[in-house]
C-alpha cells in the first residue's frame, strides 16, 4: 500500500512538472540580438547608445509618444498624458495626466510628483545626459495630483518633443531611483508594456510583461535581449530559430542575402544616421576656404551611399539629416568636379596637392567609409593620412582637437536646432567647457540658430535654418556625405501590430499589440 | 605537499602586484573617457566632469592605486564604472563558464591530442603520421573565429545537434553540454595540435632510448613497450605545454566566448577595455593572472605525479 502512494504521488508530482513544463512552453518569449557586447545603461535620462534605447522604450512611456513605427513629429500622440493645452504666448502648457496608470513592481500609480521629478531630473545636468534639451524650461510643477503644468522662460521649437517617449521624456518612478540610486542603471522601474526582470554580464537583458499596463496586458510574455557582437554569429542564430528579431547590417548585401530567406521581413527605417566629415577651420591648410571647398568637390556622396546600397543608405542633402523639422531639401551642394577641386588647391597655394590627417576609429563600418573617402580625395592630390585607433581613443581624440577630418555619423532629435547647435554652434566647438559635437569650430550661423530656437513664427524659424544652413555649407565647415538608415530583420512569426517605419529609439517599439505566431 | 603549495601561492602575491600595478597604470595612459561611455556623446562637459568627479576619476593617481589595493586586501574588486556593478559578483557570474569551458578543451586536447601523437610516432611517416600532422597543422594555423563560424554553419545549421547561441539557458546539465560541447570542441583543436605535436616528438626519442631496445629485445608486447614504457618519459614535456598552453587558451577563448556567444572572463576583458572600465578590467586581469599561477603550480604538482624522480618538498 506504502508503495502504491508512493507510486501515486510520484505520478503527481510528474504530471505538474510536465504541466509546468507545458505552461512555461506555452509563454511566448520574443529572442532579440543585438549587434553590442553589453548593455550600457537603462537609465532613460543617461541611455545614449543603440544598443539601450529600444530596451528603454519597452520600459518607459512618456507624456506623448511618437506613434509605434513613426519618426515624425507630426505622429505624436497622448501616452501618459490623456490632453494638454498651450497658452497664447506658447510658454505655458498644460497637461491632464491619465488617471490609474501603474509602475512596475510594487511601486505603485504614477502621480504629477513622478512626472515632475522625472522632467526636472532630465533637465539637470547631473542626472541626465539631456539637460541641454531643457535649457528654455523655467519651471515644471504638479497643478494637482493628475495635472503638470511647464512654463517655458522662451517657446522652443518642439515642446512636444522633450515630454515624448524619448531621452529626457521618459517618465520614471521617484521612489525607485530614490531608493535605488546608481543602481537604478542598471534596474530600473516604468510604466511600459515590459518590466525589467534580469541582467546577465556580457550576455542578456530580460523584461517580463507588465500585467498592469495601463494599455492592456501585452501578448508577448517575455523578452530576452542578448547582446551578440559577432556580425555572423548573430545571423546564424537568427538562421536557426534561436532570435526571433535581429540588429542588421547597414549593407545591401545583407538585406538582399536575407530577403532571400523564407519569410524573413527586412525593415530600413529613419532616422538615417548623417554621416559627415567636420573640417577643422582653426588648423592649417583647412582655415583656407579654398581647401575645404577642395575636399567638398573631390568627394562624391552618391558614390559612397550607392557603396553602401540603395535600400539602407541615400546621398546626403544638407548637414541636418533628411526630414528634420527645418531641413532643406533643395540645398546647392557641390557637385563631384576633380578638375574645379584641383584649381581651388591650386588657387590655396597647393598646387602639387595637400597632406591633411585624420585621427580614425577602427570600428569596420566606419573605418570602411573613411578608406572610400581617402581614395576619392586622393584623386584631387589630397592626401588623407588615416591614424586608426581604437573607438575610445578616437572619441578622446577628437575631443582634443587632434584630427584636422573627423569623420561623424549621428542621428539626433528630428529637429534641425538639435544637430545645428550640437554641431555647428559655436559654444559646441571642441576644447572649451561648452563643448559637444563642433569639431570644425564653425561659428558661421550661431546667430541665425540661436533666433530659430526662440522664434515664435514657424515660417520665420524655417528661414532661419535654412539660411544657417546656407552659411554653414558655403564656409564648408563640413562635407555631409550620406545617410544610412536602421536595418532590422524578423522571422515571419513576429507581428509587431503596426506598420513599421521608424522609430526614433533606434529600434522597433515592443508594445502590449506586438505578437508572436506559432 | 600542502607547504609546497603554500610556498608557490605565496610566491604569487609578488606576481599578481606587479601584474596590478601594470595593468593599473597601462589603462590611464591609454586615451579615453569612461565618463564619455557611461553619459554618451551628448552629455554636456559638466555632467561628465561630475561623474568623474563620482567615479573619484579626479583624485591623484597614486591615491586611487592605494585605495584599490586597500579594498583587495579585503577582497573587494570594486565596482564596474559602467553599470555600478560589484566586479566580484561580475567576475562569479561567469567564473563557472571559463572554468568549465577550459576543463573541457583541456580534456580533449589530451584524450585526442596524446594518442594521436603516440600512433604518429609509432608509425612514423605512415598515414596515421600523417593525419596528425595535417590535424595540428591546422589546429595551429586555423583562427578560433574561422573554425568557430565553420563548426557552427556545420553543427548548429546544417545538422542542428547543438546551439548556435551557446549560452546555457537552464542549469539542465544536458542543456549545459549541448552549450558546452562546440565551444570546447573548437578551444580543444587548438590544444590536440600542441600536444599531438609535443607527443610525436617526444615518442620518437623515447622509441629510439636503449631502455625501449632493451624491453624489445626482452620480449615485451610492442603495446607495452609503447604505451608503458616509452610514453611515461615522455609526459614531462606534455605536461609542461599543456601548462604553458593554459595561457594560449584562456587567450583563444575571447575570440571563442565571442563567436560562440558565451558568458566568460574573456569577453568581459574584452568589453571592459572597450569602454575603459578600469575597475572591471584591472579585477578580471588579477583573476586571470591567478589562474596562470595557479596552472603553473598544478602543473609542477603533476609532475611528481607521472614522474616519482620530482620532489615536491
Amino acid at each position: 500500500m506504502k508503495r502504491f502512494h508512493l507510486l501515486a504521488a510520484v505520478s503527481l508530482a510528474a504530471l505538474v512538472s510536465v504541466a509546468a513544463a507545458d505552461i512555461a512552453l506555452a509563454q511566448k518569449t520574443l529572442n532579440v540580438g543585438m549587434a553590442a557586447a553589453d548593455v550600457g545603461q537603462l537609465d532613460p535620462h543617461k541611455a545614449t547608445t543603440t544598443q539601450d534605447k529600444p530596451v528603454v522604450a519597452w520600459i518607459f512611456n512618456g507624456l506623448v509618444r511618437l506613434k509605434p513605427g513613426s519618426a515624425k513629429l507630426e505622429d505624436i500622440e497622448p501616452d501618459l498624458a490623456e490632453k494638454w493645452t498651450t497658452s497664447d504666448d506658447k510658454l505655458t502648457w498644460t497637461f491632464s495626466l491619465r488617471k490609474g496608470v501603474k509602475f512596475h513592481g510594487a511601486y505603485g500609480e504614477m502621480t504629477a510628483d513622478d512626472v515632475v521629478y522625472s522632467l526636472q531630473r532630465a533637465g539637470s545636468s547631473k542626472t541626465s545626459s539631456f539637460s541641454a534639451d531643457y535649457a528654455s524650461v523655467d519651471k515644471i510643477e504638479a497643478v494637482d495630483p493628475s495635472t503638470v503644468r511647464i512654463v517655458l522662460k522662451s517657446p522652443i521649437p518642439s515642446l512636444l518633443g522633450i515630454v515624448a517617449n524619448y531621452h529626457g521624456g521618459n517618465i520614471v518612478s521617484k521612489k525607485a531611483v530614490e531608493e535605488r540610486g546608481d543602481n537604478f542603471r542598471i534596474n530600473p522601474i516604468g510604466t511600459g508594456p515590459f518590466a525589467f526582470e534580469g541582467y546577465k554580464p556580457n550576455e542578456s537583458v530580460t523584461l517580463v510583461s507588465h500585467g498592469g499596463y495601463f494599455r492592456g496586458k501585452p501578448k508577448i510574455d517575455k523578452i530576452v535581449y542578448r547582446f551578440i557582437p559577432s556580425d555572423s554569429s548573430r545571423d546564424l542564430a537568427f538562421e536557426a530559430g534561436e532570435l526571433d528579431l535581429i540588429y542588421g547590417r547597414q549593407d545591401q548585401l545583407w538585406v538582399d542575402r536575407m530577403k532571400k530567406k523564407a519569410g524573413v521581413v527586412v525593415d530600413a527605417v529613419p532616422p538615417g544616421e548623417l554621416g559627415m566629415i567636420s573640417l577643422n577651420t582653426k588648423q592649417k591648410p583647412l582655415d583656407d576656404v579654398r581647401v575645404r571647398r577642395a575636399i567638398a568637390y573631390a568627394v562624391d556622396p552618391e558614390a559612397m551611399a550607392a557603396h553602401k546600397g540603395k535600400s539602407v543608405a541615400t546621398a546626403a542633402q544638407s548637414v541636418v539629416p533628411i526630414g528634420y523639422l527645418g531641413q532643406i531639401q533643395a540645398m546647392p551642394m557641390e557637385k563631384r568636379d576633380i578638375a574645379k577641386a584641383k584649381a581651388l588647391l591650386t588657387e590655396a597655394g597647393f598646387p602639387n596637392g595637400v597632406q591633411i590627417k585624420s585621427v580614425q576609429t577602427q570600428l569596420p563600418t566606419m573605418l570602411a567609409s573613411m578608406q572610400v573617402v581617402q581614395a576619392q580625395l586622393k584623386e584631387a592630390g589630397i592626401d588623407l593620412q588615416l591614424e586608426v585607433v581604437d573607438h575610445q581613443t578616437f572619441h578622446a581624440n577628437i575631443r582634443k582637437d587632434l584630427s584636422q577630418v573627423v569623420y561623424y555619423a549621428a542621428a539626433r532629435f528630428p529637429v534641425a536646432d538639435v544637430y545645428l547647435t550640437q554641431f555647428f554652434h559655436s559654444r559646441s566647438a571642441v576644447l572649451q567647457p561648452t563643448a559637444v559635437t563642433n569639431f570644425s569650430h564653425c561659428a558661421v550661423a550661431d546667430a541665425e540658430i540661436d533666433a530659430a530656437r526662440i522664434a515664435s513664427d514657424p515660417v520665420k524659424q524655417k528661414e532661419l535654418w535654412a539660411s544657417a544652413q546656407k552659411k554653414i555649407s558655403d564656409a564648408v565647415c563640413a562635407v555631409p556625405l550620406f545617410e544610412a538608415l536602421q536595418v532590422w530583420a524578423r522571422s515571419p512569426a513576429v507581428d509587431y501590430g503596426y506598420k513599421f517605419e521608424g522609430a526614433l529609439q533606434l529600434g522597433p517599439v515592443i508594445t502590449e499589440l506586438t505578437d508572436k505566431k506559432g | 605537499m600542502l607547504q609546497f603549495i603554500a610556498k608557490r601561492l605565496l610566491f604569487a602575491i609578488p606576481t599578481l602586484l606587479g601584474v596590478l600595478t601594470l595593468v593599473f597604470f597601462l589603462v590611464r595612459i591609454v586615451p579615453g573617457d569612461p565618463a564619455l561611455v557611461v553619459l554618451g556623446d551628448q552629455a554636456s562637459p559638466e555632467a561628465l566632469a561630475a561623474l568623474r568627479e563620482r567615479l573619484g576619476m579626479n583624485k591623484p593617481l597614486l591615491m586611487q592605486f592605494g585605495e584599490y589595493l586597500a579594498g583587495i586586501a579585503v577582497g573587494d574588486l570594486g565596482r564596474s564604472l559602467t553599470t555600478n556593478r560589484p566586479v566580484m559578483a561580475d567576475m562569479l557570474s561567469v567564473l563557472p563558464y571559463t572554468i568549465e569551458l577550459t576543463l573541457a578543451s583541456l580534456l580533449i586536447g589530451v584524450v585526442f591530442g596524446v594518442p594521436l601523437g603516440v600512433m604518429a610516432a609509432v608509425k612514423r611517416n605512415g598515414i596515421a603520421d600523417w593525419i596528425a600532422r595535417i590535424v595540428s597543422l591546422v589546429g595551429l594555423s586555423f583562427p578560433a573565429f574561422v573554425s568557430g563560424v565553420l563548426l557552427l554553419v556545420f553543427f548548429a545549421i546544417e545538422f542542428r545537434w547543438f546551439p548556435v547561441i551557446s549560452a546555457p539557458k537552464s542549469g539542465d546539465l544536458v542543456d549545459r553540454l549541448r552549450a558546452l560541447a562546440l565551444p570546447a570542441l573548437n578551444l580543444g583543436v587548438i590544444m590536440i595540435a600542441y600536444v599531438t605535436r609535443v607527443t610525436r616528438s617526444g615518442m620518437l626519442t623515447a622509441l629510439n632510448e636503449d631502455y625501449v631496445r632493451t624491453a624489445r629485445a626482452k620480449g615485451v608486447p610492442a603495446r607495452v613497450v609503447v604505451w608503458r614504457h616509452a610514453l611515461r618519459n615522455v609526459l614531462i614535456p606534455v605536461v609542461t605545454i599543456i601548462g604553458l598552453n593554459l595561457g594560449v587558451l584562456i587567450g583563444n577563448s575571447v575570440l571563442t566566448e565571442i563567436v560562440f556567444s558565451r558568458p566568460g572572463l574573456g569577453k568581459i576583458i574584452v568589453n571592459a577595455l572597450n569602454t575603459r572600465d578600469y575597475a572591471t578590467l584591472q579585477g578580471m586581469m588579477v583573476v586571470f593572472a591567478f589562474a596562470i599561477v595557479l596552472a603553473n603550480v598544478l602543473t609542477d604538482l603533476v609532475y611528481g605525479l607521472v614522474d616519482p624522480r620530482v620532489k615536491t618538498s
